[in-house]
């Protein structure tokens, strides 16, 4: 049974990006990829080829929105479910995210303990139907 | 091939988890000057301190300053009319934060 292995991280922050790593490497044992920018992820998603994209909403330049959107043109996306990650979770903002075609929300804050274990039911249930 | 009990190896993952993140955590406080250079240095650009603020909120909380947290989200909600009251608070919650760590 194939198991979640690579999650490519976008996020802007550079302490919660450090934070994220930590986490899913040090605690998920996971291989971690992770992007400054929509545009970064770009360039890297194909050559690292993940299993699932931990994607901040809000990002200077390319937004998650947009990041999504352009992530989705890319044969090697095709399958891969994408987990937005934001500070605002108004459920009218929740819902409006799920329809850009995002597998879930993880809130932040986060707790990096179980942020690993919290990116599975997404990655098992959005696998392939993305 | 050696077997690690189950509780060992959890025990020695939490350990490099701490460790790294305490490193992570003063290197977040250490930023926080700069955080608020950037909040004063956008007081023209409303859009540009949001996002600023948001980006505080963010990471204050999943670092574990809550009311840091809370306070900068505040301040990202709040009205034009209450920013510099809301910006005051989280100025002194932030002062407190770096002599406290």
């Amino acid at each position: 049974m194939p198991k979640l292995s690579r999650v490519m991280c976008v996020e802007d922050d550079p302490d919660i990006r450090m934070l994220i790593e930590l986490s899913l490497v040090t605690v998920g044992q996971l291989s971690v990829l992770c992007c400054a920018s929509g545009r970064e992820a770009l360039a890297s998603v194909t050559a690292f080829a993940p299993d699932l994209v931990l994607l901040d909403v809000m990002m200077p330049g390319l937004s998650g929105q947009e990041t999504l959107q352009a992530l989705r043109q890319l044969p090697i996306m095709r399958g891969v479910p994408v987990v937005f990650m934001t500070a605002k979770a108004m459920p009218a903002e929740v819902e409006q995210l799920l329809l850009h075609g995002a597998a879930g929300l993880i809130i932040k804050p986060f707790d990096p303990m179980t942020l690993a274990r919290d990116l599975h039911p997404f990655w098992k249930h959005g696998r392939g139907t993305c | 091939m050696d077997v690690v009990p189950a509780d060992l190896s959890t025990s020695a993952v939490s350990a490099n988890f701490t460790w790294r993140f305490t490193a992570l955590q003063r290197q977040f406080v250490e930023g926080l000057p700069a955080r608020w250079s950037a909040l004063e240095a956008a007081v023209q650009d409303s859009e540009v301190q949001r996002a600023t603020l948001h980006r505080l909120a963010g990471a204050a909380g999943s670092f574990g300053y809550i009311a840091l947290s809370d306070a900068a989200r505040a301040a990202e909600c709040c009205s034009k009319a209450d920013m510099n009251m809301a910006l005051s608070k989280l100025h002194l919650l932030l002062l407190n934060t770096i002599c406290i760590n």
